[in-house]
C-alpha cells in the first residue's frame, strides 16, 4: 500500500504529501542507525586509548610511591651501614650484642621496619633486630643468603638485589648495603620492611589490585602476570608494580557515553527533520499560490523602480543596456540616453577597478547565475565611487533567459568607515599581543600559542627560556636607555636566529621565551641556544659605551617524555635556573635528572610543610667572644633540621626551598619562639648569654606579625640583636622597611649588618640605617693570615667603623693566629671555630660552664 | 664395565700426576697482617722473614717452607678465619702477625685452644703473650710490651733526664687507659704521682688544644708521657711550643707512619725536645752491627741505610723473629721423631724448642741467649723476646728523618 502510494504515477497534492513523509521516514531511520555506526567506529579507538592512557598514569603514580618510600628505607640503611657501632662490629673490634643494639635502640626507625639484621664479610649473622613482632617472617632462607653474598662480593648488579615475599599483612621487602672500612667491603646491613600495599596502592575504579612482584621473576616467567595486567619496573631497585586494570569499569563507562552520544544525535537529527519536514512541506504546497502573487505584484516593481533611491538598470540578453532608472543617472552621471546600447562594464569600469571582481561577474554572465558583490566604478566626469552590485538574469514565464537586471548603491562612504574600524580593530589587537618596546609578541600571545597547540593532543611542543645575567647591572649603571638598548638588540638577535614556524616572546623584563615550532627537539632547543648565546655575549655599543651582557638557557621539551604540555615552561625554568647555578652563560636542558631533582624538591618541600607543623626546626648557638677578656659575650642563632628521617641537616639543604615556598618567615618565627625560651632556660639554671642574635631577612623585618612575638629585652634579661644583609643597604631603603627598623631599636632591640664586605654596600646607606654593629663577611677575616693588603683594609674597615661609632664583630675565626690580628687591628667581638663551632643548646650549656676566658692570657704570649 | 675400568684408569693417571712429590712435603708460614690499607708495614714484615728464610735456601733443617700471604684488611674476623684455616692445615706450621694488635687480643683463647703457633713482630698490646686460664701459650712476641715500655719511659724521663713532674698526655681510647695504668703503676715505684693526667678524643681541636696546653702549663710538668696519632700529636705539640714553657716530651711510637714532622717544626721539636720510643736497631746501625749490614744487603742491595727502607721496625723485628723461629725448627729436627711426626706435632715440637733454645741466636737488635722460656706461673715475661734493656729512644733529624737519640 506504501509502496503503491509511493511509486505509484498518479500524483495529486494528498499522494505527493503521502510520498513526501514516506521518504522522509525512510531517510530518517538510516541518518540514525549510520550515525550510531559511524559513533561507534570512531568512539571505540579513542575510549580504548584512554583508558590505556588513564591505567599507565596510575602505573606510573604507583611506581613513584613505591620509589619514594624504597628511597628512605636506602637512607636508613646508608646512615647505618656507614655508623662506627655497625663498622665496629663487622670488623669485629667490639662485641657485637651490647653496642649495636644501644645503637639500634636510639634509632627512630620507621614502623615498616620489621627487622635489621648484621652479617660479616663471610655472610654469618652477627645480629639481628626484630620489630615487627606480630607478622611472621618471609624473608629468609636461601634468597636472604644470596643476597648478603651477592652484596659482599659487590656483584653485577648487586644494588637492584631485593628479597620479595608476600603475604596477607603485604609486601615483604629486603634490602642490603654493604659496610665499608676504608673502602673495602667487610659486612653487609639488611633491612626488612613490611609495606602496606592496600595503604600504598588504594583499590580505585581504575585498579582491580595493584602488588609488587620482582622484576627478574617476572622476566624468568616464575611470577605469573595475569593477561592485561600492567607492569612497570622500578629504576633502582629489582622490583616492578603490576596493576590489574578493572575492565568492566572502564567499558561501561565506554558504553554509557556511546549510548548518550548516540541519544544526543537521535534527537538532533529528529528535530533537523521536523523543520525539514515543514520547510518541505511549504515548498510543495505553496509554489502554485507564490507565482500568482508574483505576476501581480511584478508592475509594482517596475513603478517601485523609478522612485527608488537604487539605482537600477535592465539588459538584453547580449548584455546592453536597454533601460535605466533615474537614480542611476544621478549616481553615474550618465543620461538614460547616453546609456542606452552600451556595455555597463565599457564605461562604469576604469583602471582602478579590482580585475578580479570584474573577472567574477563575467564569470557569472556567462553561466547566467546572480552575483553580489562591491566594485570601482568611473562617473561621467571621471570620479569614482563604490557600489554594492547585484546582477540578477531574467526570464519570461516560461523560463527563457531575456536579459539582466543590475541594482547597485552607492556604499564609499560606508566602505570608508569600514576600513577605519577594521584598521584600528587590527591596530589594537597587534598591541595587545606584543611587547612595545621590542616589538615581539608578549607572554599572552605565547600563552594563546601554547594553548592552540595543546588542543592537539598528539602536538608536541619545546621551549627556550632566556635570561639575560647581569642585566640589572647594566640598568643601575648605564641607565634604563641602555637596558631597553640591549634588550632591543637581543630581540634582533632572537627574531633573525629562529625560523619563521618558531615564535621568539618576551615575558618579563629580561625573560625571554621562544616557542620552537612543531616536530622540533630539545636538541634543537640547544643549538638554537647556543647560537644565540654567542651573538648575546658579543660586546654591544651604546652611546660610546661597550655593554657586555650574557645570557642563561633553559630548554624544555613534551618530546623528552618528562612534562606535558601544560608544564612545560616550568620545566624549562627549571633548566634555566640549573644553567644559572652552573654558572650562568651557558644553556641546561630539563634532563631526566634534572627531571628527578626537581620531583625531589617537591617531596622535600612537602617535608618542609610537614616539619614546620612538627616544630622540627631547631636552633643552633654559635658563642661570640669579647675580643679583649674572651668571655662569651652573645650567641648567634643558626637554623638547623632535625629531621627524623634525613637527620641533621644544615640551612643550604632546605632554606633555598623553603624560600620558594615562602615558609622561611615561619621557620624564623618557630626559631626565635624556640631560641628566647631555650636562653631564658640557661639564665635560669645560672648560664648567662648576655646577648642573642638571630639572622633576620629585609621582608621579615617588615612583616608586622613579627612585632606580636617580639619580647622587651627588660623581660629577657639579655639583649636582642638582629642581623640584617649588608645587602639590605642596596635593595630596601622603603618607608616601611625604616620604620620597621626604628621601631625595632625603639623596642631595645640592637641591629647588626651582617656579611659586612661581601657586597656593595654605600656608606651613605650605612650612615641611614645607624646599625649598632657591623659584622665583617669571614670572606675578608680567612686571607688575613696571608695577604697584607686584606689587613690593610680591614684596618681602615674598623677605623671607619669607629668614626660612625659601630662595634665590629668578625666572623669565621679560624684560628687563633686570626684571632690575634683581629684583636690588634681593633676588633671588639670574635665568632669561629677556633673558639666554637655552632651547637644545640645542650652543648651550648656544657661549653658555657666549661669555658675559662683567663686563657686569654696565655693565647696572647704564645701569640706574640 | 669397560666404562668403568676406562674411569678408574683415569683417575688413576690423574691421581698419579699431582701426587704426593713436592707439595705435601713443604711447609707453611702464614703472614696474618693488613697487606691492604697498612701495606708498608706487612710488607716490611714479610721482607725481613723473607731475607732471614733466604740465608738456609727457604729449608730450615732441610725443610722447605713457604710463605703465604693473610691479608685480613684489619678485619678482626677475617684474622679469625685465618686461624681456622691454619687449624685444619695439615701444611701450616707457624703464622706471623701483623702490625695490629686486635685480632690476637680477640682470638687469643682460640689460638691457645688449638695450638696455633703465634710469633709477633710488631702488636704492643701487652695482655696477648700472657696466656689463656687452664691453656698452653702459644703466642711469642719479638716487640715492644706495652706492659713493660711504661717503666722504660719513667726510667728515662726520671732517672736519666731528672724529671720531676711529669704529665701524661694520652688518647682516649683502651690503647691510651691501659697505658695510664702502666705508667702511673711505674711512677709509684719512685713514690711519684702524674702532676697532671690529659685524656683527649681523637679528632681534637685546636682551641682545646690550646685549653690542653694551658692546664699542663699551669700544672707547672716539666716532663710529658704522650700517647697519640700523628695528627693529633702535631697539634698537641704545636699547642704546647706555643704555650712556651720549658717542657721534654716522650712520645710512644704512634706518631710515626703519616705527616706528624712536616707538620711539626724542626724548631718545635727540638724545643721540646721530643723523644720517640723505638727498638734499638738505629743504636745497632750506628755501632755497626755486621748482622744488620748483611741482613740489609741481602734485602735490598741498593739501600745505604735503615732509614731508606719504609717501616723499617717491620722489616728489623720479622727477621729477628724468622731467626729465632729457624733456630727452633733446626733445633725441633734433630730429634728422630721429626722426620715422621704430623704436622700437629711438629708445631709443639718447635713451640717446646722455642721456649728451650740450646743456642744463643744472633740478631739484629740483640744475640738472644735465650729468646724464650717456659710459661710458667710468675713468669709474665717468659714469651717475650725484648725486656726494657731493648727499647731506645729515637729523636727526629732536622730533615725530619728518625734518628739515633743517643
Amino acid at each position: 500500500m506504501l509502496v503503491d502510494t509511493l511509486f505509484s504515477r498518479a500524483a495529486n497534492s494528498k499522494v505527493v504529501l503521502q510520498r513526501f513523509w514516506g521518504l522522509l521516514l525512510v531517510v530518517l531511520v538510516l541518518a540514525v542507525s549510520s550515525s550510531a555506526v559511524a559513533v561507534w567506529m570512531t568512539a571505540t579507538p579513542f575510549l580504548e586509548q584512554e583508558r590505556a592512557g588513564v591505567i599507565n598514569s596510575q602505573a606510573n603514580r604507583d611506581v613513584h610511591s613505591l620509589e619514594a618510600k624504597l628511597e628512605r628505607f636506602r637512607v636508613l640503611l646508608d646512615f647505618l651501614s656507614h655508623a662506627p657501632p655497625v663498622v665496629d662490629t663487622v670488623m669485629g673490634y667490639v662485641d657485637s650484642a651490647d653496642v649495636v643494639q644501644e645503637f639500634v635502640e636510639r634509632l627512630k626507625l620507621p614502623s615498616e621496619v620489621s627487622w635489621i639484621k648484621i652479617f660479616d664479610a663471610f655472610g654469618e649473622e652477627l645480629a639481628d633486630f626484630r620489630f615487627d613482632t606480630q607478622s611472621q617472617n618471609l624473608l629468609g632462607g636461601t634468597p636472604l643468603t644470596d643476597l648478603v653474598q651477592r652484596t659482599n662480593e659487590k656483584a653485577a648488579g648487586f644494588e637492584r638485589s631485593v628479597v620479595f615475599a608476600h603475604d596477607d599483612t603485604g609486601a615483604h621487602i629486603a634490602i642490603a648495603s654493604p659496610v665499608l672500612f676504608q673502602e673495602f667491603t667487610e659486612g653487609v646491613v639488611v633491612v626488612g620492611m613490611r609495606i602496606d600495599t592496600n595503604a600504598l596502592f588504594p583499590a580505585n575504579e581504575i585498579a582491580k589490585d595493584t602488588f609488587i612482584a620482582k622484576s627478574s621473576s617476572i622476566r624468568a616467567g616464575i611470577t605469573a602476570v595475569p593477561e592485561g595486567a600492567k607492569v612497570v619496573p622500578l629504576s633502582a631497585t629489582d622490583l616492578s608494580v603490576v596493576l590489574l586494570p578493572d575492565t568492566k569499569v572502564v567499558e561501561a563507562a565506554g558504553s554509557e557515553l556511546l549510548t548518550t552520544t548516540v541519544g544526543a544525535l537521535s534527537l538532533v537529527l529528529v528535530i533537523a527533520f521536523a523543520l525539514f519536514a515543514a520547510l518541505g512541506r511549504a515548498v510543495l504546497v505553496e509554489p502554485h499560490r507564490r507565482l500568482e502573487q508574483q505576476k501581480k505584484s511584478l508592475s509594482e516593481l517596475a513603478a517601485v523602480a523609478k522612485r527608488a533611491n537604487d539605482a537600477f538598470l535592465v539588459t538584453d540578453s547580449a548584455g546592453r543596456i536597454v533601460w535605466t532608472n533615474p537614480a542611476f543617472e544621478k549616481l553615474s552621471g550618465y543620461s538614460g540616453k547616453e546609456a542606452q546600447g552600451k556595455k555597463p562594464g565599457a564605461f562604469l569600469q576604469g583602471a582602478e577597478t579590482n580585475v578580479d571582481t570584474v573577472q567574477e561577474i563575467r564569470t557569472a554572465i556567462r553561466h547566467r547565475r546572480p552575483i553580489k558583490t562591491e566594485i570601482l566604478n568611473y562617473n561621467k566626469d571621471g570620479g569614482t565611487y563604490w557600489v554594492s552590485l547585484g546582477i540578477s538574469p531574467l526570464r519570461n514565464e516560461q523560463g527563457e533567459f531575456y536579459g539582466f537586471m543590475a541594482i547597485s548603491h552607492d556604499v564609499t562612504h560606508e566602505r570608508a568607515q569600514r576600513e577605519a574600524i577594521l584598521s584600528a580593530k587590527r591596530e589594537i589587537e597587534h598591541q595587545a599581543l606584543h611587547d612595545s618596546l621590542t616589538g615581539l609578541p608578549n607572554r599572552r600571545a605565547l600563552d594563546i600559542a601554547l594553548q592552540t597547540r595543546s588542543q592537539d593532543p598528539r602536538a608536541d611542543a619545546t621551549v627556550v627560556r632566556i635570561d639575560l645575567d647581569h642585566f640589572k647591572y647594566v640598568n643601575d649603571t648605564l641607565g634604563h636607555a641602555a637596558g631597553d638598548f640591549v634588550l632591543c638588540e637581543v630581540a634582533d638577535i632572537l627574531r633573525e636566529e629562529t625560523k619563521s614556524e618558531d615564535l621568539p616572546a618576551r615575558v618579563g623584563g629580561d625573560e625571554f621565551v621562544i616557542l620552537l615550532g612543531a616536530g622540533k627537539t630539545s636538541e634543537d632547543g640547544r643549538v638554537v641556544a647556543e647560537r644565540m648565546l654567542e651573538r648575546i655575549q658579543q660586546p654591544k655599543h651604546f652611546e660610546k659605551k661597550t655593554i657586555r651582557v650574557g645570557a642563561s638557557f633553559g630548554v624544555a621539551s613534551t618530546l623528552d617524555g618528562l612534562v606535558p604540555m601544560g608544564q612545560l615552561v616550568v620545566g624549562a625554568d627549571a633548566a634555566l635556573y640549573e644553567a644559572k647555578d652552573s654558572g650562568r652563560n651557558t644553556v641546561c636542558l630539563y634532563t631526566p635528572q634534572l627531571h628527578h631533582t626537581v620531583q625531589g624538591r617537591r617531596s622535600l618541600a612537602l617535608e618542609i610543610r610537614r616539619a614546620i607543623v612538627n616544630e622540627e626546626f631547631v636552633p643552633f648557638y654559635q658563642p661570640q667572644f669579647d675580643a679583649q677578656t674572651h668571655e662569651i659575650v652573645g650567641v648567634e642563632t643558626l637554623v638547623r633540621w632535625r629531621s627524623p628521617e634525613l637527620g641533621l641537616m644544615a640551612p643550604n639543604a632546605f632554606l633555598p626551598i623553603a624560600e620558594q615556598l615562602s615558609a622561611v618567615d615561619e621557620i624564623d618565627a618557630l626559631i626565635f619562639r624556640k631560641a628566647t625560651r631555650e636562653i631564658s632556660e640557661l639564665r635560669e639554671q645560672g648560664i648567662i648569654i648576655p646577648k642573642l642574635s638571630f639572622n633576620v631577612t629585609a621582608q621579615r623585618v617588615q612583616n608586622p606579625d613579627m612585632f606580636l612575638d617580639l619580647p622587651k629585652s627588660s623581660e629577657t634579661g639579655y639583649q636582642i640583636a638582629f642581623e640584617v644583609l649588608e645587602s639590605v643597604l642596596v635593595e630596601e631603603q622603603s618607608d616601611l622597611f625604616n620604620f620597621s627598623i626604628d621601631r625595632l631599636r625603639d623596642m631595645g632591640i640592637s641591629i647588626e649588618i651582617d656579611d659586612f664586605g661581601s657586597g656593595h654596600a654605600s656608606i651613605v646607606g650605612l650612615m641611614h640605617l645607624r646599625p649598632d654593629v657591623m659584622k665583617i663577611d669571614q670572606q675578608l677575616v680567612l686571607p688575613l693570615t696571608k695577604s697584607d693588603t686584606i689587613r690593610g683594609l680591614l684596618k681602615q674597615i674598623v677605623g671607619m667603623a669607629d668614626l660612625m661609632g659601630l662595634k665590629v664583630t668578625a666572623e669565621g675565626v679560624e684560628t687563633m693566629e686570626h684571632a690575634r690580628i683581629l684583636t690588634e687591628l681593633g676588633c671588639n667581638t670574635l665568632q669561629g671555630f677556633a673558639f666554637a663551632k655552632p651547637q644545640s643548646v645542650e652543648d651550648l650549656q656544657v661549653f658555657a660552664q666549661n669555658w675559662q676566658p683567663e686563657q686569654s692570657t696565655l693565647l696572647r704570649s704564645s701569640g706574640g | 664395565m669397560f666404562a668403568k675400568l676406562v674411569t678408574l684408569a683415569v683417575i688413576g693417571v690423574f691421581a698419579w700426576t699431582v701426587s704426593p712429590a713436592q707439595a705435601e712435603e713443604e711447609l707453611e708460614i702464614y703472614i696474618d697482617a693488613d697487606f691492604s690499607i697498612s701495606a708498608a708495614a706487612a710488607q716490611s714484615i714479610e721482607l725481613g722473614v723473607q731475607t732471614a728464610l733466604n740465608e738456609v735456601d727457604n729449608a730450615p733443617a732441610g725443610e722447605r717452607v713457604r710463605l703465604i700471604r693473610m691479608d685480613h684488611r684489619s678485619n678482626v674476623k677475617r684474622a679469625g678465619r685465618t686461624y681456622e684455616t691454619y687449624a685444619r692445615s695439615e701444611r701450616a706450621l707457624a703464622i706471623i702477625g701483623g702490625k695490629q694488635s686486635p685480632p690476637y687480643l680477640a682470638h687469643k683463647d682460640f689460638i691457645n685452644a688449638n695450638g696455633i703457633l703465634t710469633l709477633l713482630p710488631w702488636s704492643a698490646a701487652g695482655p696477648v703473650t700472657r696466656g689463656s686460664e687452664g691453656l698452653e701459650n702459644w703466642i711469642f712476641r719479638l716487640s715492644v710490651d706495652d706492659a713493660q715500655s711504661g717503666n722504660f719511659f719513667v726510667e728515662n724521663a726520671v732517672q736519666k733526664d731528672g724529671c720531676t713532674r711529669v704529665a701524661l698526655i694520652l688518647l682516649n681510647t683502651g690503647w691510651g687507659r691501659a697505658n695510664q695504668k702502666s705508667l702511673t703503676a711505674a711512677l709509684a715505684d719512685r713514690d711519684m704521682k702524674p702532676i697532671a693526667t690529659e685524656f683527649f678524643s681523637s679528632a681534637i681541636g685546636e682551641a682545646s688544644a690550646i685549653s690542653l696546653a694551658a692546664r699542663i702549663k699551669r700544672s707547672q710538668a716539666d716532663c710529658a708521657v704522650m700517647l697519640s696519632n700523628w695528627d693529633d700529636g702535631a697539634l698537641i705539640m704545636n699547642s704546647l711550643h706555643r704555650a712556651d714553657m720549658g717542657i721534654r716530651v716522650y712520645s710512644h711510637w704512634g706518631i710515626m707512619g703519616g705527616g706528624f714532622a712536616e707538620h711539626v717544626s724542626n724548631e718545635s721539636r727540638r724545643a721540646l725536645h721530643l723523644k720517640i720510643l723505638q727498638t734499638c736497631a738505629l743504636q745497632q746501625e750506628r755501632a755497626g752491627n755486621p748482622v744488620l749490614q748483611q741482613a740489609l744487603r741481602r734485602a735490598a742491595p741498593n739501600a745505604s741505610a735503615l732509614k731508606e727502607l719504609r717501616a723499617a721496625t717491620g722489616f728489623v723485628h720479622g727477621y729477628d723473629l724468622t731467626r729465632v723461629l729457624v733456630a727452633a725448627i733446626e733445633q725441633a729436627a734433630r730429634q728422630e721423631s721429626w722426620a715422621t711426626a704430623e704436622i700437629v706435632q711438629k708445631r709443639v715440637m718447635v713451640r717446646d724448642a722455642l721456649e728451650r733454645i740450646e743456642r744463643p741466636v744472633e740478631g739484629i737488635l740483640n744475640t738472644y741467649n735465650p729468646p724464650f722460656s717456659p710459661f710458667e706461673p710468675g713468669m709474665v715475661n717468659a714469651h717475650e723476646a725484648l725486656g726494657q734493656q731493648d727499647l731506645c729512644f729515637a729523636q727526629f733529624s732536622s730533615e725530619g728523618q728518625l734518628e739515633d737519640a743517643g
